[in-house]
């Protein structure tokens, strides 16, 4: 009886550990999966001429450098990833830059700005060089761009994100 | 019997029991053997998987830090950002960028990063642009009477909206209008400093800073007919001065006519119509979009009667109305050596500078003025500065310029041409060449751009007329025998742009003598002369907007030399970024660091600022014009409404910048770092070593180079703003 | 006597138990076989993932700091190429930027390897291989003249190489066989910019 508990715990435990360690997996999965899709953004990100990063990866539809619609915009799916229950947006991976609508929903006017308030990007900071801080719109003359792409989901652990922070400057000339 | 039998089924029984445990025990093990290492191959997985985010994470945050260093560098920074013990956060992780400047003038950055367990360090070689030549002679220069120096930038208004701009300001404070001895103190100053070539300028449109001299303005202005002060303080004062530039460039009173026929309002609508004259085809796109901008405003002005009429002459030549323009044109009738001819200029952006030394005759005697910075070569000095005024630097410059051949195009060489006559002659556009070009007295040759010209001997005679007219596009000329404007020629450009007008000698073969230019002629030269084998003399009256760059300059007495720095377009220069390496990135996790533990300042407040020296003229958030020279470290930005000027200067000392890390073994350590990886390391079993051996090459040519720059730093070449 | 009577099993007694232990001990051995199964193919799984993913990001490391004028062949989609050759820059010298002899990654279809190499092709050419489980074709994929996959491409191999301007697409499959004749595959992919991207690539050193 007693060799019938042990071998029935021992089963247990098992079949448990063999659970977890598939847990573990899938997690693992959803992490790479994760990381996978932001480092492949802020590489796509490098691709673009710095001067259309801004216009290709904020909010704005119309702003598009190739025609509206046409750019990735700000936020993005990732297969087999579902977004958290409390994501207003449905996505999964989000673009965070130093843009902020000062129009409305239906015109929206996208600036890039040096004095917003998000701490994750590092603001209020200088974009463009000129070690001032102003609350002019530098879409056109910003030098270095903070940059943050972050993926929330909802995963075998509950729900979990990863953020991948970089900055983008002008290389070329 | 029967409790013997009893015994034996217990005993059977207990032992039965035993092996059902110890089988079960076994299984057990088995079953929790296979499971434990599932959960720990899964959790290995996990743990790497865990390592490879913050990897990534460590590595895009370097990346930031590359960024950042090099943004600051291309500011004038160091580039230096934190350190080890000192890093400064990024998101989530720590960055520290280290920097330094080695001779060649380049800077090495090496960003290094912590995220987690995992590091990355990332390396960036970049080449800052050159500083601009100016005024630059191979050999010593030597000033034996009256002479302007100064500058502007073209892209943002000509120079004499430059003068005007500062013509009712208040002196500057201690970034300009610098005395000699502050130039003596500067350099004392900074004599043990490292010294580097990178200096960057950022130029904003100013309303008031800086003077002119009153007392000269009054002497000189005499009886020309000035600019009343009610004109000054009229409404309709900035649209006078671009309807004079535009009318400069129309020419022929085109702009009248276009105001008063081709333009209709209605309220705040304006409506310019292309017919009969197009501005827009006699404009370049960027004129004519200024044009349009302003069309308006010079409509209103025009209205009101507020414009001046047309030129009587109806000269194409570059023409400014107002008190500057009438002033700068007095300037070629006064005596050589009258101290007047300097009184009218800029305050800042000269430059004048040689690979030998610098010196001035007779500073005692005879004023020479400086705006902006006199650079002799390395190790040499300026002399005799007594009497004039540098605002500038006056330090030696790190490394010799190698002024670059000129390449020729190969053309074929027509007959020459010996234009002599009243009708004007025009050379029209394409690419040409002559053996010669001779203009006789009074006569005159209009070279029609686009052009690519190549000539022998070009000679300009007594009252003769140049007339290099660029806009329909550049005018090139080549000249590979002597050039000889006399004295009285006239030569004229149509363009207020540099760019627009290039003059280049070099010798026709290796075994010709090197052409000479003589340039005596009386006019407004907007160009560049690159002359980098000839011996170049710079008559009283020939005045320069531009650069002139040569083997031998000869400075006339009187002459007025005004740098244009158009070539920054307006826009910070982007330093050129020559290699980008992963310096480090370990796939083992590193230990533990105490960096988490403590708060940690945002990166971008980690830059090293006292090792930069900052010139910087501004508006403070009132509006107040205010200034400061010396470390950036003590000033502060939040002050700062609007930049008018700034300059930023590396003053690391040598010492320190010695006793640095060996930049070259930031690049080495990569490949030990790749040969100890082993197998155990993603980067594969035996890349690292097989790349050691390859990397030894490499290793000992950058070490070598080490060696080596210290003697070749002389001869990095000079890309020049020429 | 009474006592010993109490203390035995009738046969019915034993008989049900044996049986319902031979029950418990098959469905549990069943169960304990199949978990450690499918412990094994996780097991195989992970293995291959981990592998996989490394071995992605040595690639893809490795051409970051390549010139994108230096790759070759410069492909698009939806044609892929399983050989990548790139130069990377070694430095500054002498105010030239130096540049790598041409390296290449490389997928060898019979030994299904993926190797790098230095100088291929040349006569001191030097492989090392990366990983020796890659797939003929990317999973999914037949070699059929079509898209079997749905990822753009055509007929990929399991390593593949795509161009984008300055960015290198690369997507991996690696396979196993198991002891029983089942296929496990793990499948990754990933894009890399190119760092190095100085003017004048085609006047560098090569």
């Amino acid at each position: 009886m007693t060799a019938m508990v042990v071998f029935s715990v021992a089963t247990a435990i098992l079949l448990q550990s063999l659970a977890a360690g598939h847990g573990l997996r899938g997690s693992a999965q959803e992490e790479w999966l994760a990381t996978s899709i932001a480092q492949n953004t802020l590489e796509a990100m490098r691709n673009e001429a710095f001067r259309d990063v801004v216009r290709m990866y904020d909010a704005d539809p119309f702003n598009d450098p190739g025609g509206p619609g046409t750019a990735p915009g700000a936020t993005f799916a990732v297969a087999s990833l579902d977004p958290a229950p409390d994501d207003a947006d449905g996505f999964v991976g989000e673009v965070l830059l130093p843009v902020v609508n000062v129009g409305s929903e239906v015109a929206p006017n996208w600036q890039v700005r040096e004095d917003l308030g998000e701490r994750l990007l590092g603001l209020p900071r200088d974009l463009t060089g000129d070690a001032i801080i102003d609350a002019a719109n530098h879409a056109d003359d910003y030098r270095i761009l903070p940059v943050l792409v972050r993926v929330r989901w909802n995963g075998r652990c509950g729900v979990r994100e990863l953020r991948f922070f970089t900055s983008l400057t002008e290389m070329s000339s | 019997m029967g409790d013997r039998g009893a015994m034996r089924v217990r005993n059977t029984r207990r032992s039965e029991r035993g092996a059902a445990l110890v089988l079960s025990l076994i299984m057990v093990m088995v079953v929790g053997s296979v499971g434990a290492a599932f959960l720990q191959l899964s959790a290995i997985a996990r743990k790497d998987q865990s390592h490879s985010v913050d990897q990534m994470q460590a590595f895009y945050a370097a990346e930031a830090g590359l960024a950042e260093a090099f943004l600051a560098v291309r500011m004038g920074r160091t580039g230096r950002m934190g350190s080890a013990e000192s890093p400064g956060l990024y998101g989530e992780s720590t960055v520290w960028v280290d920097s330094v400047a080695t001779e060649d003038g380049r800077v090495w950055l090496r960003s290094n990063a912590r995220n987690g367990l995992a590091t990355a360090a990332l390396g960036l070689i970049i080449d800052p642009p050159d500083p601009p030549l100016g005024f630059f002679a191979d050999e010593d220069i030597v000033i034996d009477s009256v002479l302007l120096v100064d500058g502007f930038d073209s892209t943002e208004r000509d120079y004499v909206d430059e003068v005007e701009s500062v013509w009712d300001g208040t002196p500057s404070g201690s970034s300009s209008g610098a005395s000699s001895g502050q130039s003596d103190s500067s350099n004392s100053k900074k004599k043990n400093k490292k010294k580097r070539k990178s200096r960057v300028r950022v130029k904003r449109p100013s309303s008031s800073s800086g003077a002119l001299d009153p007392d000269a303005r009054q002497k000189l202005l005499g009886n020309a007919p000035a600019l009343s002060a009610a004109r000054e303080a009229s409404p309709h004062f900035a649209a006078q001065r671009t309807a004079a530039r535009f009318d400069a460039i129309l020419g022929q009173g085109a702009l009248w006519h276009v105001l008063s026929r081709q333009v209709s309002t209605s309220g705040s609508s304006t409506t310019l119509t292309l017919s009969p004259i197009d501005p827009s085809a006699l404009l370049s796109s960027s004129e004519y979009s200024s044009f349009v901008d302003h069309v308006r405003s010079m409509y209103d002005a025009y209205q009101a009667n507020a414009l001046y009429p047309p030129a009587d002459d109806g000269a194409a030549g570059p023409r400014s109305s107002g008190e500057v323009a009438t002033l700068l044109d007095r300037m070629s009738t006064l005596p050589e050596n009258s101290p007047e001819r300097v009184a009218v200029h800029t305050r800042k952006g000269g430059a004048l500078g040689s690979n030998g030394s610098i010196r001035f005759k007779n500073s005692k005697s005879e004023p020479v003025a400086i705006f902006g910075s006199v650079v002799p070569g390395v190790d040499e000095t300026v002399k005799g500065l007594s009497r004039s005024t540098v605002s500038g630097s006056t330090e030696p410059r790190a490394l010799e310029v190698d002024l670059e051949r000129v390449a020729i195009p190969d053309v074929a060489l027509d007959d020459p041409v010996d234009h002599d006559g009243l009708v004007p002659m025009v050379i029209s556009n394409g690419t040409t060449g002559y053996w010669s070009i001779s203009i006789a007295e009074g006569s005159e040759l209009v070279l029609r751009g686009p052009a690519k010209i190549v000539v022998g001997e070009l000679s300009v005679a007594k009252d003769a007329r140049l007339m290099l007219d660029t806009r329909d596009g550049e005018v090139e000329l080549f000249v590979v025998g002597d050039m000889s404007l006399a004295e009285s020629s006239i030569v004229e450009t149509t363009g207020l742009r540099p760019s627009e007008v290039s003059i280049r000698a070099a010798k026709r073969d290796a075994f010709a003598a090197a052409p000479r230019l003589e340039l005596d002629s009386t006019g407004q030269f907007h160009g560049t002369i690159y002359a980098p084998e000839s011996e170049v003399r710079i008559g009283t009256n020939f005045e320069v907007f531009g650069s002139v760059a040569a083997r031998r300059l000869e400075i006339g007495a009187g002459a007025r030399l005004h740098f244009d720095d158009e070539t920054y377009n307006g826009e910070l220069p982007v330093p050129t970024q020559e290699s980008w390496r992963i310096l480090d990135l370990p796939e083992e996790p590193e230990e533990p660091s105490g960096d988490w533990m403590r708060r940690l300042p945002p990166l971008t407040e980690m830059h090293d600022l006292e090792h930069v020296d900052l010139s910087v003229v501004y508006l403070n958030r009132d509006g107040a014009a205010r200034s400061h020279t010396g470390p950036e470290s003590g000033f502060d930005w939040n002050d700062v409404g609007a930049i008018q000027d700034v300059e930023r200067q590396d003053t690391t000392p040598a010492e320190e910048a010695a006793s640095n890390v060996d930049v070259h073994d930031w690049w080495s350590d990569w490949w030990d770092w790749a040969d100890a990886s082993g197998t155990s390391h993603g980067w594969g079993s035996t890349w690292g070593s097989s790349k050691k051996s390859k990397s030894s090459d490499g290793y000992s040519k950058v070490k070598s180079k080490d060696r080596k720059s210290k003697k070749s730093a002389k001869k990095k070449k000079s890309k020049g703003k020429k | 006597m009474r006592s010993n009577a109490r203390s035995g099993f009738t046969m019915l007694e034993v008989a049900l138990s044996i049986t319902l232990l031979a029950i418990v001990t098959v469905k549990i051995s069943g169960a304990i076989s199949s978990a450690t199964d499918v412990a094994e193919e996780d097991a195989a799984q992970v293995t291959l993932e981990t592998q996989a993913r490394r071995v992605l990001r040595q690639i893809g490391f490795a051409v970051m700091g390549s010139h994108p004028g230096s790759l070759v062949p410069d492909i698009t989609r939806p044609n892929s190429t399983s050989d990548l050759r790139f130069q990377v820059s070694l430095g500054v010298e002498d105010g030239e930027v130096v540049w790598s002899e041409p390296e290449m990654v490389a997928m060898e279809e019979l030994q299904q390897q993926i190797y790098w190499s230095d100088n291929p092709e040349a006569a001191d050419e030097r492989r090392v291989i990366w990983t020796n489980l890659v797939a003929p074709f990317l999973e999914g994929e037949l070699p059929n003249g079509l898209d079997d996959n749905g990822n753009g491409l055509i007929d990929e191999k399991g390593l593949s190489f795509t161009i984008d301007r300055n960015s290198v697409d690369m997507k991996l499959t690696l396979e196993r066989v198991r002891d029983d004749g089942t296929v496990v595959h793990s499948t990754v992919e990933t894009v890399v910019t190119c760092r190095n991207t100085i003017n004048g690539w085609g006047t560098a050193e090569r």
